[in-house]
């Protein structure tokens, strides 16, 4: 349980350090910058337990996000974001706790239990549904509907593509199954 | 009454999610016009902490550009010192001078976050009310215009930059000397924003510069914004589209001046009377 618990607070510190030490600092070419935003946080959540109860998951997304606001002044966004992909996570993953127990497999992540197909649509769709979210909060205000074709949709699409692909490379890389 | 105890309990996960939504959405909007000095205040200073290192390890990286944007600002001050005009006038006039008085102070600061790509950008610097920072102050960098303090803490404050969609400023066209419009940032390009209320009947040009108006109370005259780098017109209305192109490049600011008014308690004293004398 420890160990469990260790486990996913490093993986926290290891997503927020390359949100904050790298993302950040990545300056593409300025004009295209707005539309390349990832949330690499994202994975956290996806990847959390899906044994845990819907209270804890809805609790634990809440604090993530609000830790992320505190760092990137977006006060709420992050954990409003957060919150929503946590209630909703769980009713794409409530019935894996069976199957893991039927099947015991060497994938070192629940993730894989299902095959690559689910796990590669479960990713993109909340993936997806992170950055929509995110995207709608934080361009509230004048030029929301002005922008919303030009800047909005196009970031979220950029951004997602990015997020799932930076998931699964450091999905493989962390939790990779050891074949016997 | 076991009932409905039972029936909130089986809804728990749906309550919590509500209530945190709800919280997260006012802190939001709230978050649009001032934020929560409180939240701010206390956890700021464990991330102003983390981000200082940050920005400390890239600032090294970055160190070529720094030294390169000093050098341009020594020569200009350079340029500006008394030794190099020559005095042309053989007639020499006592005037006694004591018209002028020191309106503005400046408070150098370091850019310890800063973010370009969301619709409404901060950025962090490493100054707060211990320096003497008050919410309102403007702030530039060599370059020009950054942005104005919405938020101070003891040693860190929060400016509102050009590029966020809530920012506007007033303008002087440099080569008209005509102070008129305001500029805005429409959450596009990082590099333009738009120059917006300056009637199309103005003999505006494209390259012409645009400066920070003499009427802005938190910033002085002639600070650049940027560059005309586009004009539209349209029979139907009566102002011009222009795109400027920005003089700051906000992707690379690291070190930026806090501008303090010294005057500007005065007048907001003298407003304060003439609101109460029309009330």
């Amino acid at each position: 349980m420890i160990l469990d618990i260790a486990k996913y607070l490093g993986l926290y510190i290891l997503l927020m350090a390359l949100q904050l030490f790298v993302i950040s600092n990545v300056n593409i070419n300025s004009s295209f910058s707005v539309y390349f935003q990832p949330q690499v946080l994202v994975m956290f959540l996806l990847l959390l337990p899906p044994r845990m109860s819907h209270v804890w998951l809805i609790g634990v997304s809440f604090m993530a996000g609000l830790i992320l606001d505190t760092f990137f002044n977006t006060m709420g966004v992050n954990a409003a974001v957060c919150t929503f992909v946590g209630f909703f996570r769980h009713y794409a993953t409530r019935e894996i706790e069976n199957e893991i127990a039927s099947r015991e497999e060497d994938n070192k992540i629940w993730t894989s239990k299902k095959g690559r197909p689910w796990k590669w649509t479960y990713f993109m769709t909340f993936i997806v549904l992170y950055h929509l979210v995110f995207a709608l909060l934080e361009s509230m205000g004048d030029n929301f509907f002005s922008n919303f074709l030009i800047v909005t949709l196009p970031a979220v699409l950029i951004s997602s593509i990015a997020t799932f692909l930076f998931t699964i490379t450091l999905e493989d890389l962390i939790y990779k199954p050891t074949k016997s | 009454m076991n009932s409905i105890f039972r029936y909130l309990k089986n809804k728990l996960h749906v309550l919590l999610f509500l209530f945190l939504e709800i919280v997260c959405l006012i802190s939001i909007i709230k978050s649009n016009r001032y934020q929560s000095a409180f939240y701010f205040s206390n956890t700021r200073k464990l991330a102003g902490k983390l981000q200082e290192t940050n920005h400390s390890i890239f600032d090294y990286f970055d160190l070529y550009h720094k030294n390169q944007a000093l050098s341009n600002e020594n020569l200009l001050l350079r340029r500006q010192l008394k030794d190099n005009y020559l005095i042309e006038s053989r007639k020499v006039f006592t005037v006694n001078d004591s018209v002028y008085k020191q309106r503005y102070e400046y408070i150098p600061a370091e850019v310890i976050t800063n973010t370009i790509n969301l619709q409404n950008n901060f950025i962090t610097i490493n100054r707060g009310s211990s320096s003497g920072l008050e919410t309102g102050m403007g702030v530039f960098c060599p370059e020009g215009v950054v942005g104005r303090v919405v938020e101070v803490s003891e040693n860190y404050s929060i400016v509102t930059s050009v590029l966020n969609s809530t920012f506007k400023l007033g303008c002087k066209i440099q080569e008209m000397n005509l102070a008129k419009g305001t500029i805005h940032w429409l959450g596009r390009d990082p590099n333009f924003v738009d120059y917006l209320e300056v009637n199309k009947y103005e003999q505006i040009k494209k390259g012409y510069h645009i400066v920070s108006s003499p009427y802005s109370k938190y910033l002085p005259e002639n600070i650049p914004i940027g560059v005309v780098d586009k004009l539209e017109t349209k029979s139907t209305d009566d102002f011009y589209k222009i795109k400027v192109k920005l003089a700051v490049n906000f992707g690379k600011i690291s070190t930026v001046y806090v501008v303090k008014n010294l005057f500007n308690r005065e007048v907001q004293e003298l407003e304060k009377k003439l609101k109460e004398k029309i009330k």
